[in-house]
C-alpha cells in the first residue's frame, strides 16, 4: 500500500469507527440522558437529568419540591399536604446540586411554595466535581451552564465502559436489570417508595439479620465549608423569594453511624444551627437500631419516610415522637 | 552489573530524582519522599478499616489510594511483559511497514486513544 494511500484509508475507518461508536453510544444511552421517556429502563438513569428536564417542561405543575440525596427517596411527595410535592431525590444528591437546581427553576420563572432539603452524613464528604465526571451523576446541563454540545459529547463521545458494555448486551437481549423501579411519567416516584417496597416483607429473620446490616455506608473527604456555604446560599435564596424552607439530617443505621467520624458530624451540625433552624434524625434511637426499618445500612424504608414527614408537618416543632428539632442560632 | 539490577537502580533512580524537579519547596519534596516509601502511600486508613471490617485484604481497597481498583494488580503485570517481551517502540517505527494488518491495528488503537480523551467515570455505590 502506498503511504498516502494508507494513510487516508486509516483516516476515513477511524472517523467511520469513531461515528460507529458515537451511534452505537447513543442508541444504548446507558443513564437514559437522551431518552428520557423509556418505556424500559435497563440500568438506573441519570435522575438528575431527567427530574430537572421534566420540571423546566411542566413549570406550573408543582409548587414544592423535596430535595436530598436517594435516602429521601422514601418520602412520598403525594402524602404532604401543604402544596404539590415533587420529589427531586438523585443518587448521593448533595447540596450544591440542589443549590444549582433551585436557581435553574428560579431562574425559569418556576414558583416554588415549599422547599424540603434532607442532608446526610456524607453531604460535607462528597465532592461535586467526582458527580460532574460521572455519567450517573452529571448535572442537567442548563444547572450548569454546560454547552450540549460538551454535555453529550461526555455521554457519547467515549469508549464504552463495564456500566455502558452491560447496558448495550441487556438492551439487545431487552433484558432489563432495573424491571423493578417503578419510574413513573413524571420520575416523581423511586426505588424505595412505598408502591415499590409492597411485594418485600421486612419483618422476616431473612431480613432483620441480612449480612448487609454489618457493613457500613462510608465515606471519605471532608468538603464541610463550601457544603455550609451552599445551605447559607439556599436559605438566603428561600429568603429572598419568600420560600418556605426545611432542613433535616437524614436518619442512620446504627452500623453506619458507629463508623462515621462524629466530631465532623458533630462539627456539621453545629454550624447548621447557626445558619437555619433543622431538624435532625440522624441519632441513636429506636429506628436507627431496628433492621426492619432498613432496606440497607443507607436507606431507610417509606414507613420512616412517612415519619418525616409527620415530624416536619407537626405544629409543635420541640414535641416530636421522632426527630429533634434545633432551632435557628445565629452568631 | 545484573540486568535487574541496572533496571532497579535506573528506575530508582528516576523516580526520586523527578520528585525535586516537579516539588516547589524542599519540604515537598520531602514530603512526597516520605510518602513513597512509608504505608500511607500504599494503603490508606480507608484500606485499613475496610481490612478491619471484612477481614481480607482487597486489592481494590488497597490502591485506593491511586484510584486504583482490581484491575490496577492485572495492568501493571500487562505493562511489565509489554516492556520486557517486546521491542521498544522506536524499533517498531525504524522498521514498520504501511501494511494491511498495521492499518487495521492503527485505526483501532488511534479510535480507542481518541474516544478515551472523554472521561466519564462510572457510579460507586458507598464508595465500595
Amino acid at each position: 500500500m502506498q503511504k498516502k494511500k494508507w494513510l487516508f484509508y486509516s483516516l476515513f475507518f477511524i472517523f467511520f469507527l469513531l461515528l460507529t461508536n458515537t451511534f452505537v453510544m447513543y442508541w444504548s444511552d446507558t443513564y437514559s440522558v437522551a431518552h428520557p421517556h423509556r418505556n424500559k429502563f435497563y440500568t438506573e438513569p441519570n435522575t438528575r437529568v431527567l427530574k430537572t428536564a421534566y420540571i423546566l417542561e411542566n413549570k406550573t405543575k408543582y409548587d414544592s419540591f423535596i430535595f436530598g440525596s436517594s435516602r429521601i427517596g422514601a418520602i412520598s411527595p403525594y402524602r404532604i399536604t401543604d402544596g404539590i410535592y415533587y420529589n427531586m431525590s438523585y443518587s448521593e444528591g448533595i447540596p450544591h446540586e440542589h443549590l444549582l437546581n433551585i436557581k435553574l427553576f428560579l431562574n425559569n420563572n418556576i414558583k416554588i411554595k415549599n422547599l424540603w432539603i434532607g442532608l446526610d452524613d456524607f453531604s460535607y464528604q462528597v465532592s461535586f466535581e467526582k458527580h460532574q465526571i460521572q455519567g450517573l451523576t452529571k448535572l442537567h446541563p442548563q444547572a450548569t451552564g454546560t454547552s450540549l454540545l460538551s454535555f453529550y459529547k461526555d455521554y457519547f463521545f467515549r469508549f464504552p465502559q463495564g456500566e455502558d458494555r452491560r447496558h448495550i448486551k441487556h438492551k439487545m437481549q431487552n433484558s432489563s436489570t432495573f424491571a423493578t423501579l417503578n419510574i413513573a411519567q413524571d420520575y416523581n416516584l423511586s426505588l424505595l417508595s412505598k408502591a415499590n417496597e409492597n411485594a418485600k416483607d421486612f419483618n422476616t429473620t431473612q431480613h432483620l439479620n441480612k449480612a448487609e446490616f454489618n457493613k457500613p455506608t462510608y465515606y471519605s473527604g471532608n468538603t464541610l465549608e463550601e457544603t455550609l456555604q451552599d445551605i447559607h446560599e439556599i436559605k438566603s435564596l428561600c429568603k429572598s423569594h419568600n420560600i418556605q424552607c426545611k432542613f433535616f439530617i437524614n436518619p442512620v443505621h446504627q452500623t453506619t453511624y458507629k463508623f462515621l467520624d462524629l466530631n465532623l458530624l458533630n462539627n456539621f451540625k453545629d454550624n447548621l444551627e447557626k445558619i437555619t433552624d433543622y431538624y435532625d434524625f440522624a441519632y441513636l434511637n429506636a429506628i436507627s437500631d431496628n433492621n426492619f426499618y432498613w432496606h440497607e445500612t443507607s436507606h431507610y424504608r417509606s414507613i420512616v419516610g412517612d415519619m418525616i414527614i409527620d415530624t416536619l408537618m407537626q405544629q409543635e416543632k420541640t414535641k416530636t415522637p421522632f426527630g429533634i428539632y434545633h432551632p435557628h442560632r445565629p452568631l | 552489573m545484573p540486568r535487574v539490577l541496572a533496571w532497579f537502580i535506573t528506575f530508582n533512580f528516576i523516580n526520586i530524582a523527578w520528585v525535586f524537579f516537579r516539588a516547589r519547596e524542599w519540604e515537598d519534596a520531602v514530603k512526597v519522599l516520605s510518602g513513597m516509601v512509608g504505608s500511607s502511600s500504599f494503603m490508606n486508613s480507608y484500606a485499613y478499616e475496610m481490612y478491619l471490617l471484612e477481614d481480607r485484604l482487597s486489592t481494590k481497597n488497597i490502591f485506593t489510594t491511586i484510584q486504583g481498583d482490581n484491575y490496577t494488580l492485572k495492568l501493571l503485570l500487562l505493562a511489565f511483559i509489554l516492556v520486557l517481551a517486546f521491542k521498544p517502540s522506536q524499533e517498531y517505527l525504524r522498521t514498520f511497514k504501511f501494511s494491511f494488518t498495521n492499518f487495521i491495528f492503527f485505526s483501532f488503537i488511534t479510535t480507542i486513544a481518541i474516544l478515551h480523551l472523554t472521561k466519564m467515570s462510572e457510579f460507586l455505590y458507598f464508595n465500595f
